[in-house]
């Protein structure tokens, strides 16, 4: 155990390694910082929610840089389309910060935090959701024909309007075949950068749908993309939530130990899978968080504590965890699998069936 | 040097660096340094602690994420790149 006197709570190392180690291999599979998992984690833990946030955001740091290195080794980074959304992003944050001190001492701000989180989750969670769910009933439909694939949406109908913009400057993104105004990616980069702000997200959730749909990036590039931008996002984070006493640094760095090999993990994994799986494990892994988030949130606008629903929160939190990394694991095994000729169940074949 | 060796040295350099980060941050911790250093913030050292934390974390991040790539490497795991363009656009090729 390790106490934290500058706020009265003691913590297990162990555990902050584990839950490192877990929310790492799903930030290294799906791009996401982690902080969306790591923020009510620790809130249920029983720190304070802004450092809560903070720490969340100081761990993201490094969290992200060791997947980026990996994700770079992949070829699943665009630098380009990454380094122009920064600058919107950095503004956002900015913003974000200053919303989370304005409401830190009302006495509100946990559950402001939470509201905040789960209507993000929600608004992302469902529309990813039925995309998901189209997009495998078109591959199972065409892999039981033995047809050739449908190929991928490259964007959605707003997605397609947002590039047909031609607000100059227009820029054009090589990696990612690419040619769209510079102005759509500085406004998702600054929506972005106010959640990483207020929430202590590092954005990834936001960031990604937004690549995939909005933009129209292939999924494990927006991964890679994703994860290197928020290096930046979250760093400014990071400064301006110490500024504020906000990061705990040494629960942040138990935390990097055990999400440097998880997060190496979660992105070699995606060499074997689909780019269909890794949204179909954002989504359940939204969808855990909501229900986490709500139940805490529950609890925190009762007027005493109840113990089941705090049980219930953590046993949610926790549990999904590691149901995300099974499924994870479950995903590679079959993948391993379908490659050497195995039998493996015919709704899988869907999610891991790729070139060589 | 062989590609071998060079990535053992590089393993052997950077998990040394990693265990003096590691008794480092445990040892500021047992002397109570990291207390000392939240109450700075506010002052005139608040940058300090600032540079600390963002030091840190971004240290750790890079001697971890290439120890773990050095690891990779020495252990002969081939790590392919993507292709993006074709990967969903391809029937079933098993």
């Amino acid at each position: 155990m390790i106490t934290l006197p500058m706020i009265g709570v003691e913590v297990s190392i162990l555990l902050m390694v584990f839950i490192g180690f877990a929310v790492g291999i799903l930030s290294g599979f799906i791009g996401v910082g982690g902080g969306y998992l790591m923020t009510p984690a620790l809130i249920i833990l029983g720190l304070p929610a802004n450092i809560a946030v903070g720490t969340s955001m100081a761990w993201i740091v490094g969290n992200s840089i060791v997947g980026t290195i990996r994700h770079r080794q992949l070829g699943n980074i665009d630098i380009k389309l990454g380094l122009v959304m920064i600058a919107g992003t950095i503004c956002g944050v900015e913003v974000g910060v200053r919303l989370l001190n304005l409401i830190k001492n009302t006495g509100f701000a946990d559950a402001i935090i939470l509201s905040v989180l789960i209507i993000m989750l929600i608004a992302i969670g469902i529309p990813t959701f039925r995309e998901v769910r189209e997009r495998k009933a078109h591959l199972d439909k065409a892999l039981k024909n033995k047809a050739r694939l449908p190929p991928a949406k490259r964007s959605s109908s707003i997605g397609r309007r947002l590039q047909g913009l031609n607000i100059p400057p227009v820029i054009r993104f090589a990696k990612s075949r690419l040619t769209i105004s510079l102005w759509p990616i500085l406004a998702i980069g600054f929506v972005t950068g106010i959640l990483a702000g207020f929430v202590g997200v590092g954005g990834g959730f936001i960031i990604l749908p937004s690549l995939i749909y909005l933009i129209g990036l292939p999924s494990f590039l927006a991964v890679g993309t994703g994860l290197f931008q928020i290096i930046f996002s979250a760093s400014f984070g990071c400064i301006r939530h110490t500024m504020s006493g906000n990061v705990i640094i040494s629960i942040a760095f138990l935390m990097l130990l055990g999400s440097s090999v998880g997060t190496q993990l979660g992105a070699l994994i995606t060499q074997y899978v689909r780019g269909i799986s890794m949204r179909y494990v954002l989504v359940i892994s939204i969808l855990l968080c909501v229900i986490g988030s709500i139940l805490k949130l529950i609890d925190l606008l009762l007027p005493a504590p109840t113990p089941w629903l705090q049980e219930g929160a953590l046993a949610i939190t926790f549990g999904g965890m590691g149901l995300v990394v099974i499924m994870i694991a479950g995903l590679f095994i079959m993948a391993i699998r379908y490659r050497q000729g195995l039998p493996v169940p015919a709704w899988v074949v869907s999610l891991v069936a790729k070139d060589d | 040097m062989g590609k071998r060796k060079n990535d053992a040295i590089w393993v052997a350099v950077l998990t040394i660096i990693s265990c003096f980060i590691i008794w480092h941050v445990f040892h500021w911790y047992y002397i109570g340094m990291y207390l000392k250093m939240f109450d700075w913030i506010g002052t005139d050292s608040t940058y300090i602690v600032v540079l600390y934390n963002l030091g840190l974390m971004l240290g750790v991040g890079f001697v971890l994420g290439f120890l773990m790539k050095k690891i990779t490497d020495l252990v002969g795991y081939k790590v392919r790149e993507t292709k993006h363009f074709e990967q969903e656009e391809v029937g079933n090729n098993k």
